[in-house]
């Protein structure tokens, strides 16, 4: 067989190039380039002037070229005619013009904006266009603007636990020095979370130098196969998991890092019976103790010789303790013995990993890289989604943070890195500003007054007061420290009442989303857009449970026919690069920024969203004339433009772009390592702490109107504690397994589960589209490879094939993210999908971080 | 080419690199990864194993052949000539890796919708329906100076490829500095086709 391009008549080629741009088919953006012939795409390749990826790509770059030839494509605007919606239901799509398009949607959308812009629900939370995800809230003006987020898929509360103690919103290990790794429910370097291609390289290069991977997770990931070592665990339990290894290293090896505990936390803090920061009188300064002078005394009083990490003392009539003393005696129950119970992980396992991981941090040791000394703690704790997103997200994440926290092994060489979201230009103006840093690279770390790093809550939304009725549709009222609860939008709508909110949403306006897919209990979701009287949806391909869903849709532009600037949760790289168009969009599909500029001008507020534009990505940088005028609609490539040369100066422009393709470049360590000078952060997260405190008052004053105000505040808790979870106590027992599931390397969005090369790769290994189900869960339950089952939880229920493996816990059932339901030819639907089964609903919310319970309780029956 | 499983992390990335470089038909993969589990739980192993056309140096494939249609290149690399591929299918039995495809015309994946991509009509216009295909290690890009799309996708970097016969080869010189003391081992050797893809365990 010879390749079409040996073959083929050269006179009839008019077009053969490989255009530079970048991948946008997960959220990370590798350098890419795409081989045109004759205007058809034909290969994706990785860019070697990329120093991320580093010329190399994953098995979802080329699916791009799949799903943009796919016959589903929206090409034009359409209408539904079938009135009726559901799982299966053909929508009888009709095309119609823009024109009648508009004369839809803006009527409808204007009244709404006129009457009470909270009627509409917003979901954009699209990765490849950061700048439209706050159209909804700060452009029209309704608190709904996150119906897809916090689904079953993301970060929720790892992003404010980040943010919280270091400013960041993700993290990664320090795989150029990292030795000894724990990796638990996630799959950085293997085959899932930030950066994948660039990741994978970087941690092979760490195993060949002899880096040890410890994997946690109840399923033998990609990693785990890689690993040293597989401890398979119960779901939901990572947390135990964790407190059994910080109460072995507190109360067993004792080891811990005092340097960094007393230098760069708020360990050493005195803190009053009253759960918070004893304060000098004088100047208000947090107390610590000195032990060498035998008494209390500001902070940062220069006159202290040392920090007391223990003990009891008195101080102004009051007792307190150091926030250290405070967090091990609270901590002190949680043995690796009783971690053991909850995990159905031995005991001697865990004081193992905890021994191991305390003798490979090298406390104490320095290493010196460019001249410079820096403590050398080659051990990380990582963890990601299914570790933490359950019930108890916050305290999860709290405890995670801590096992690498208590060793020092934060930003520093080995230990785990902070890593920005990376597309804010106000962090950026602020960098420039403070350390002359230029470039997108550096969390937002401002001291306050206490010596602690300010926490970084807002990094998704703006603050939201403590009011009753609830705006909003996700009670972002009362999640002070959350991100968006987004899954909540389908309860509230459903059940107003029981949720306080009193108003009726009655449009939808989704673009690149899918909650029906990605939040807990697609059918709930499906009921709650059926309440909608129109539901938009701006889409690439018609085929999504949501758009399916939709009553007009919308023609998009594909990554391959758009532009964008882009630079998301890099670690070890700083800059952006430049997606531009390689092929032309059909000829009537809109880019969703366009879409939103024509929309914002056909409703009269246009300066509204330039004037968003401006704030948020030109402003920061105070050179008036890159700012846009208020009401000039701008074509995406012009808003980049100014955008650039606002950040950059005159020189740095799209033509820049177009020229050089990226700005990146690989972070030096002063950029990496504990970039944020002498300031600390809170191991006793006294911030926490108060805004609950705050919280529990404001639901006093109005005198807990809703029953769920009660006990809502119960782990806003400055230190981790255990929880036991719903799904660890079903009320009905015949619900004996737990469902998980789990990422695979070939998807990171719903519509690449229905890429016909994607789809066959995936279906060619079995277990991969199967339910997995450990060997002796399959005897007892007279099940074997090949069985047809239905699989039920309290949501709902789906057909599943059984796969019997060695290879997942006992307890569980677990499904990968290659399930679909929609009526395409390469979708799997005979693959289950996990959304149906994850219940939803606000008991099954983490009330601090929003977080939703991604986990279900399931059974299961052979279908005879 | 060299491949080091210890670099491999399953992810892919080839199998998709191929399937796009060659637009191969449904259930079609010159480049594939198996994974295999063993052991009983909670004491389990896996691995992963990507492979490729072996381009054996005493390729059954070849040798079955009942109309001279697959050659070996001067550099080693076993192609198929289409024009003179009769479709008999002898190849497909006599590789023991299971690495000779058989394509019989159409290979479109959307076609029970009657639709072609633009991608898969540019290559499909120029491929003979009925004749055996299989890796050829990119020989197209090699012409260009390129290395094989399995190659220079690989996330991992797993694979080196370059002449095993000269010591100042890629392979030759990652085996020396990388894994020294190391042999690389190919699958299955008493099939006694003398591969020439080898894997570093």
């Amino acid at each position: 067989m010879m390749h079409l391009l040996e073959k083929i008549d050269r006179r009839e080629v008019v077009q053969d190039e490989w255009i530079p741009t970048t991948c946008s088919m997960c959220l990370h953006h590798c350098g890419i380039l795409v081989h045109v012939v004759n205007g058809v795409a034909i290969k994706v390749e990785g860019d070697p002037d990329n120093p991320d990826n580093a010329g190399h790509n994953c098995a979802r770059a080329p699916a791009v070229l799949m799903r943009q030839y796919d016959p589903f494509r929206v090409k034009r605007p359409m209408i539904r005619t079938n009135p009726e919606k559901g799982i299966g239901v053909d929508p009888k799509w009709r095309e119609i013009s823009w024109d009648e398009a508009w004369e839809i949607i803006v009527p409808k959308l204007k009244k709404i904006l006129e009457e009470d812009p909270r009627k509409l629900l917003f979901a954009a939370t699209d990765f490849r266009r950061p700048w439209i995800w706050a159209w909804g809230g700060a452009v029209f003006g309704t608190p709904n603007g996150f119906y897809s987020d916090l689904g079953t898929t993301c970060g929720g509360g790892y992003h404010p636990v980040n943010g919280i103690l270091f400013g960041s919103f993700a993290t990664q290990p320090d795989w150029k020095y990292v030795k000894y790794l724990v990796s638990v429910g996630g799959g950085d370097g293997f085959e899932s979370h930030l950066h994948l291609t660039c990741n994978i390289r970087r941690a092979s290069d760490a195993r060949m130098r002899g880096l040890k991977v410890v994997v946690v997770d109840p399923r033998m990931s990609n990693a785990a196969v890689k690993a040293d070592e597989w401890i398979p665990i119960r779901p939901g339990t990572s947390l135990a998991f964790a407190l059994g290894m910080i109460n072995s290293m507190l109360w067993e090896i004792r080891g811990y890092d005092e340097w960094f505990l007393k230098n760069r936390t708020n360990a050493p803090y005195l803190i009053g019976p009253d759960g918070y920061y004893v304060r000098d009188k004088e100047t208000k300064k947090p107390l610590v103790w000195d032990p060498v002078d035998n008494r209390a005394k500001p902070f940062n009083d220069k006159t202290v010789k040392d920090f007391a990490l223990e003990g009891v003392y008195k101080v102004d009539g009051v007792e307190a303790r150091p926030a250290f003393q405070v967090i091990k005696d609270s901590l002190k129950t949680y043995t690796p013995e009783w971690a053991s119970q909850i995990t159905t992980v031995p005991a001697e396992t865990i004081r193992r990993i905890a021994r191991e991981f305390v003798a490979n941090a090298h406390i104490g040791e320095t290493i010196e890289i460019n001249g410079k000394k820096y403590p050398y703690r080659p051990v990380c704790f990582q963890w990601y989604r299914g570790a933490h997103a359950h019930e108890h997200s916050w305290l999860a994440n709290l405890a995670f943070k801590y096992v690498n926290m208590l060793v020092g092994a934060v930003d520093t060489p080995g230990g785990q890195i902070n890593v920005p979201l990376g597309w804010d230009p106000h962090i950026d103006a602020w960098a420039e500003k403070r350390y002359g840093w230029k470039g997108p690279a550096y969390n937002f770390v401002v001291p306050n007054e206490d010596g602690i790093v300010t926490p970084w809550i807002y990094e998704l939304r703006p603050p939201v007061p403590m009011e009753y009725p609830p705006k909003h549709l996700d009670l972002l009222e009362y999640f002070p420290v959350g991100l968006e609860a987004g899954h909540l939008y389908t309860d509230a709508v459903l059940n107003p009442d029981y949720f306080g909110i009193d108003y009726r949403p009655e449009a939808a306006l989704f673009i690149h989303a899918n909650p029906v897919w990605n939040i807990p209990a697609s059918l709930r979701t499906i009921e709650a857009l059926k309440k909608l009287d129109l539901v938009i949806s701006v889409d690439l391909i018609s085929t999504s449970e949501t758009t399916m869903m939709a009553d007009i849709v919308l023609p998009d532009t594909s990554p391959l026919e758009s532009w964008a600037l882009l630079h998301c949760e890099a670690p070890f790289v700083t800059g952006y690069t430049l997606r531009r168009p390689v092929v032309k969009p059909p000829p009537e599909a809109m880019d969703a920024t366009d879409f939103l500029t024509e929309l914002s001008a056909r409703l009269g507020i246009l300066h509204k969203w330039n004037g968003f534009l401006n704030w948020r990505y030109i402003e920061p940088f105070g050179k008036p004339q890159y700012y846009l005028e208020p009401n000039k609609k701008y074509t995406v490539p012009e808003f980049l433009d100014r955008w650039m040369k606002a950040q950059y100066g005159e020189e740095m422009g799209l033509d820049w772009f177009i020229k050089n393709k990226n700005n990146i470049r690989e972070m030096s360590p002063e950029e990496l390592y504990w970039p944020y000078g002498d300031v600390r952060v809170q191991l006793y997260v006294e911030t926490v702490k108060k805004f609950g405190d705050e919280l529990e008052s404001f639901f006093k004053r109005i005198g807990y109107p809703k029953p769920w105000m009660k006990g809502w505040t119960r782990d806003y808790l400055p230190y981790p504690a255990w929880r036991d979870l719903r799904i660890h106590n079903p009320d009905d027992k015949s619900y004996d397994l737990y469902m998980i599931y789990y990422k695979l390397p070939h998807m990171t969005f719903a519509d690449q589960a229905t890429v016909p090369w994607t789809s066959d790769i995936v279906q060619s290994k079995p277990d991969l589209v199967s339910a997995l189900i450990n060997s002796e869960t399959a005897a007892r339950k007279g099940l074997r490879t090949g069985d047809e089952v239905v699989i039920e939880s309290k949501a709902g229920s789906v057909r599943a094939v059984v796969y019997v493996t060695e290879a997942v816990h006992p307890d569980v059932v677990a499904l990968s993210n290659a399930g679909r339901w929609v009526n395409h030819p390469w979708a799997i639907n005979y693959a289950p999908s996990s959304s149906i089964l994850v219940e939803s609903g606000l008991d099954l919310t983490d009330k601090v971080s929003g977080c939703p319970e991604t986990a279900a309780r399931v059974r299961i029956r052979k279908v005879e | 080419m060299l491949i080091d499983l210890k670099r491999c992390v399953g992810c892919d990335a080839c199998t998709m690199a191929c399937k796009s470089e060659h637009a191969t038909p449904p259930g079609v993969f010159f480049a594939r990864v198996y994974r295999h589990f063993y052991g009983k739980y909670p004491n389990v192993k896996g691995f992963f194993l990507p492979v490729l056309c072996n381009q054996c140096d005493d390729a059954p494939c070849l040798k079955s052949c009942p109309s001279g249609a697959i050659y070996r290149t001067p550099e080693g690399i076993v192609l198929v000539d289409e024009e003179k591929c009769v479709g008999a299918r002898a190849c497909e039995a006599a590789c023991p890796y299971g690495h000779m495809f058989f394509f019989q015309g159409d290979g479109q994946y959307f076609k029970e919708l009657g639709y072609v991509t633009p991608l898969e009509e540019l290559h499909l216009r120029y491929r003979r329906a009925n004749t055996a295909m299989k890796c050829n290690f990119c020989y197209h890009r090699l012409k260009e100076g390129k290395e094989p799309a399995c190659v220079v996708v690989c996330p991992a970097e797993c694979r080196i490829f370059g002449d095993l016969d000269d010591p100042e080869s890629k392979p030759n010189k990652y085996l020396r500095e990388q894994r020294p003391g190391e042999q690389p081992i190919p699958i299955r050797p008493e099939a006694g086709t003398r591969p020439k893809v080898l894997y570093l365990p």
